[in-house]
């Protein structure tokens, strides 16, 4: 049996088309984890960069309350001058799958005035261009591209034989057909997994949780397994090679072009998000009701906390705070709405996925990595809260005119992110790759049992 | 029928044969209409999207009562991007660019709510529309079509009986593209539906360009799989290179010069940028700060203009001056850093291109999307139509301040006619005749392609030839 495994990997090593395409994903894999890293590097340097500048205005506000020195329209200290930043530190997994994670802003500046709708304002500033063309980075390439070095591997399994009207010898030789197929497709499957396996080793070299990493390779293995067992079950019931790969190939382009684009399509159209630019025009609706009521809304929210007697009615910042809140108060149901219409979109595309295993597979291993959407909503969830707790942390001192002291900016609350808890997507994703890994043996089995090969 | 012609209803007839091959093209076919009813739906909507708004915007403008002219300027306003012009065939990059972008005092801002940042399903290769049916699906059928049209005689050695028969190597081979274009047209016939659908001059001028382009591009596959089939051993090494010459150029290459173009022109970070801005925007007058020196400066000047030396005694509204010089000084800093965002993407574009001598997808894209009015020459034509509204609305207001609000500054209220009186922003995208200058190297890199496919399949029938297939 053993000389049999070392035949058939010396025969596939020997090929230069085989070797050459197998470079071809070495360097493709090399290339996808330089993209990773290079991202993860434009991550962590954005979010050091906003922490470094709000740690710095800080100081420099300490030293200008010691000095008494103003700097621009707030007096030194005063609290509605102060921010602070709320930034998402880079995901554990972005080396493995960047997706379109920078396209997300990744810090924010929080002050008095931070309202929701206004959390990311001019974040826009990334290259389009580049980003219409996607990321190459490696879990793109093993969902993607990696089927076809299985197709090419696979889909001469035994076709090549039969073309050949070698089956019958080959059978004889090798014993059963059911061993045969398994020793080659054990060995033709080793050479992607094997590139895989490195590549993931290499992330987390390079830094990746080790967590993520073997979760990541176990999922991108058996994706790749059942991709294999496809190519075996194409290949025994293909009349030849050729039509063998030419069903492999449709069966690519279905399942990783065309579903998930289609699904993609489908998804907006079932359950699309209300208009943003209905959302700007009812912020504008409530912003000029509450134009000529500052006073009113003043005088209304010193009434209900009364343990702000003897605060000061007037002044920017006071009038600002009460009509940001009012704002965001009013603009709460619609803001609800699209969320709660992002959620349905959500669910349908998740439910829609499992139609594409590629799709699926893709979002669980951005999930995994911490670049999907919902490590973002955590972000953005938690750096509402913080905004909250900052508003609450400088109210008093906002509404009676109490400037911070040094000591006091420096105990300013900072933000610091909690990482969302798994909700068992990697298990999901793996029991359903198992599902159909075992649903593809079945039919292998069936019709190796059925045909009449020889 | 001449030989070209009996050689290319042979070929077709072999082709459509196989209940396959119908199968896929009606599909495809059934597809681009799809895609097509779809972008049209969504481009209506969209468009219905941003009238509303437009008008609704502007009637909250007219509503604001008695204000002072400077809470107005911080009010703003809107300036919502319509949807380009033929974007039902070619979104291009418009999920990746802002719709909606708040003109305010003090501020430039970039344009916000981007389509990308509300989906929520991940895609894997790009939307479908019906530019990408022709642009990835189409050649991949025409790959499966046309790979054994010159191999498969080769490796079946009936070229020899082909040619005894009378027919000519030229118009063998002729009749051989003529049946893969035929297919070809068949795909993008539908296209033309754009031109009957076009609703005035531009659209029509674009139209017929786009639709120029992918014939152009089509008929370059065409070509390309011609020269391939023709070089091949055999009908399955002309697959395999074809199939991996798709994956590579239409998947990896884009890709790939998408990360070195970001690496030769880095795009700016977000933070980075607004922190530059408001660095550089503190050094010079915002209006908000009469203890600034240089505000202090402006005075001194101002005063020295109208020769007094309070400023009670000037005739005009100090305040109004120094937010006007505010903005000046703004207007410097933002051209500075937005020029640079530009100058940034302008690399990039080159880089593209550059990559486009390695992939056709990247010089079709960049021109569909050109044509379509969906890429970034058109959004930075929109943004600054925006801007020169902002600057002008903003002078307008400040000037209000200077002439009227003397004594008063920050307590004066102007009537509600000053609103009323501004322009309303009506944005007018440019025509392709106005812009059409830019898209002239992605068209000629197209070209260039065209020329090398056609040069190549002339290569590989001499070669054919020369090696004694055919003798």
């Amino acid at each position: 049996m053993r000389s049999i495994a070392s035949l058939e990997l010396s025969q596939l090593t020997r090929s230069g088309l085989i070797r050459s395409v197998l470079a071809v994903f070495v360097m493709l894999t090399a290339f996808a984890l330089w993209v990773g890293v290079q991202e993860h590097e434009r991550w962590a340097s954005s979010v050091a960069a906003a922490r470094a500048e709000a740690e710095r205005l800080n100081t420099r506000e300490q030293e200008n309350v010691r000095l008494q020195r103003q700097e621009g329209f707030n007096p030194p200290g005063a609290p509605s001058a102060q921010s602070m930043d709320a930034s998402l530190p880079p995901a554990p997994g972005v080396i493995l799958a960047t997706g379109d994670a920078m396209q997300r802003p990744v810090s924010a500046t929080i002050n008095s005035n931070t309202r929701l709708d206004t959390l990311f304002k001019n974040t826009e500033t990334g290259s389009a261009l580049s980003a219409s063309l996607g990321k190459l980075d490696l879990t793109w390439v093993a969902i993607v591209l990696f089927p076809l070095l299985i197709i090419a591997l696979t889909h001469d399994l035994l076709a090549a034989e039969r073309d050949a009207a070698r089956l019958g010898l080959l059978r004889a030789q090798a014993g059963s057909l059911r061993g045969l197929i398994v020793r080659r497709l054990a060995i033709r499957v080793l050479l992607p997994v094997l590139v895989i396996t490195v590549g993931a080793l290499a992330a987390a070299l390079l830094g990746t949780d080790r967590g993520v990493v073997v979760s990541w390779w176990l999922i991108v293995c058996l994706y790749l397994v059942l991709w294999s067992f496809v190519g075996a079950l194409v290949s025994v019931r293909a009349s030849t090679a050729q039509s063998s790969a030419a069903i492999l190939l449709l069966l690519w382009l279905g399942f990783v072009v065309l579903l998930p684009s289609v699904v993609t399509l489908a998804v907006e159209r079932v359950a699309p998000v209300p208009s943003r630019l209905s959302q700007v025009i009812a912020m504008r609706e409530v912003q000029l009701g509450l134009q000529q009521r500052t006073a009113e809304l003043l005088d209304r929210f010193l009434t209900d906390h009364p343990e702000l007697s003897g605060a000061n009615r007037t002044g920017f910042a006071r009038s600002s705070f009460v009509s940001q809140r009012e704002t965001e108060a009013q603009l709460a149901p619609v803001m609800a709405r699209y969320v709660q219409m992002r959620q349905e979109q959500g669910a349908w595309a998740s439910a829609l996925s499992w139609l594409a295993p590629p799709m699926l597979l893709h979002s669980s291993l951005a999930h995994l990595a911490g670049t999907d959407g919902s490590r973002h909503e955590a972000f953005v969830m938690q750096a509402n809260e913080f905004a909250a707790n900052w508003r609450e942390h400088l109210r008093d001192r906002l509404f009676l005119d109490r400037m911070l002291s040094p000591e006091e900016l420096a105990s300013l609350p900072r933000f610091s992110f909690a990482e969302p808890t798994d909700v068992g997507r990697t298990g999901i994703a793996v029991a359903y790759l198992f599902v159909l890994i075992a649903g593809a043996m079945l039919m292998l089995s069936r019709t190796l049992r059925d045909s009449q090969l020889r | 029928m001449n030989s070209w012609a009996l050689t290319a209803r042979s070929e077709l007839r072999q082709m459509l044969r196989d209940g396959r091959v119908r199968v896929a093209l009606i599909t495809l076919l059934a597809l681009f209409a799809t895609t097509l009813a779809v972008g049209s739906a969504q481009q209506s909507r969209y468009d219905s999207n941003v009238r509303d708004a437009v008008k609704a915007d502007r009637d909250i403008w007219d509503r604001q009562g008695v204000r002072n002219p400077h809470s107005v300027a911080h009010f703003g306003q809107y300036a919502f991007k319509p949807s380009g012009a033929i974007s039902l065939f070619d979104p291009g990059l418009t999920p990746w660019l802002g719709t909606a972008l708040w003109m305010e005092a003090h501020y430039q801002n970039t344009a916000a709510y981007r389509t990308v940042d509300d989906q929520v399903a991940p895609t894997l290769i790009s939307n479908l529309s019906a530019a990408f049916v022709l642009q990835y699906l189409a050649p991949l059928l025409l790959i499966f079509l046309g790979y054994a049209l010159i191999a498969r005689e080769r490796e079946r050695h009936t070229l020899k009986l082909v040619l005894a028969n009378g027919a000519s190597l030229g118009a063998w081979a002729g009749g051989k593209f003529l049946s893969l274009s035929v297919i070809a047209a068949a795909l993008w016939l539908p296209s033309l539906a754009l031109i009957a659908v076009a609703g005035n001059a531009d659209e029509r001028a674009r139209s017929f360009a786009l639709v120029g382009a992918y014939a152009a591009y089509l008929l370059m596959l065409c070509a390309l799989i011609l020269a391939v089939s023709a070089k091949a051993r055999t009908a399955r090494s002309a697959l395999l290179a074809l199939l991996c010459g798709w994956v590579v150029m239409a998947l990896v290459v884009p890709r790939v010069a998408a990360m070195v173009a970001e690496r030769a022109a880095p795009s700016a970070d977000a933070g980075q940028f607004w922190r530059d801005v408001r660095a550089a925007l503190r050094q010079g007058v915002n209006g908000h700060d009469p203890a600034d020196e240089r505000e202090k400066l402006l005075l001194e000047k101002t005063l020295a203009k109208y020769g007094v030396t309070r400023e009670k005694d000037l005739p005009v509204s100090f305040a109004g001056i120094a937010l006007q010089a505010g903005e000046d000084h703004g207007n410097e800093v933002f051209d500075h850093f937005y020029n640079q965002l530009q100058a940034a993407e302008a690399r990039q574009r080159t880089v593209l291109r550059v990559a486009s001598l390695v992939s056709p997808w990247i010089a079709l894209r960049g021109l569909s999307a050109g044509i379509a009015g969906t890429d970034a020459e058109h959004h930075a034509h929109y943004v600054h139509a925006a801007e020169i509204y902002r600057r002008d609305l903003q002078r307008y207001l400040n000037d209000n301040i200077t002439q009227n609000a003397k004594g008063t500054d920050f307590d004066y209220q102007a009537g509600v006619e000053t609103w009323r009186q501004t322009p309303v922003f009506s944005y007018r995208a440019p025509a392709l005749r106005e812009i059409g200058d830019s898209y002239v190297p992605d068209a000629l890199l197209l070209l260039g392609w065209i020329l090398a496919a056609v040069i190549a399949s002339i290569l590989s029938m001499r070669e054919l030839v020369r090696e004694g297939a055919l003798t």
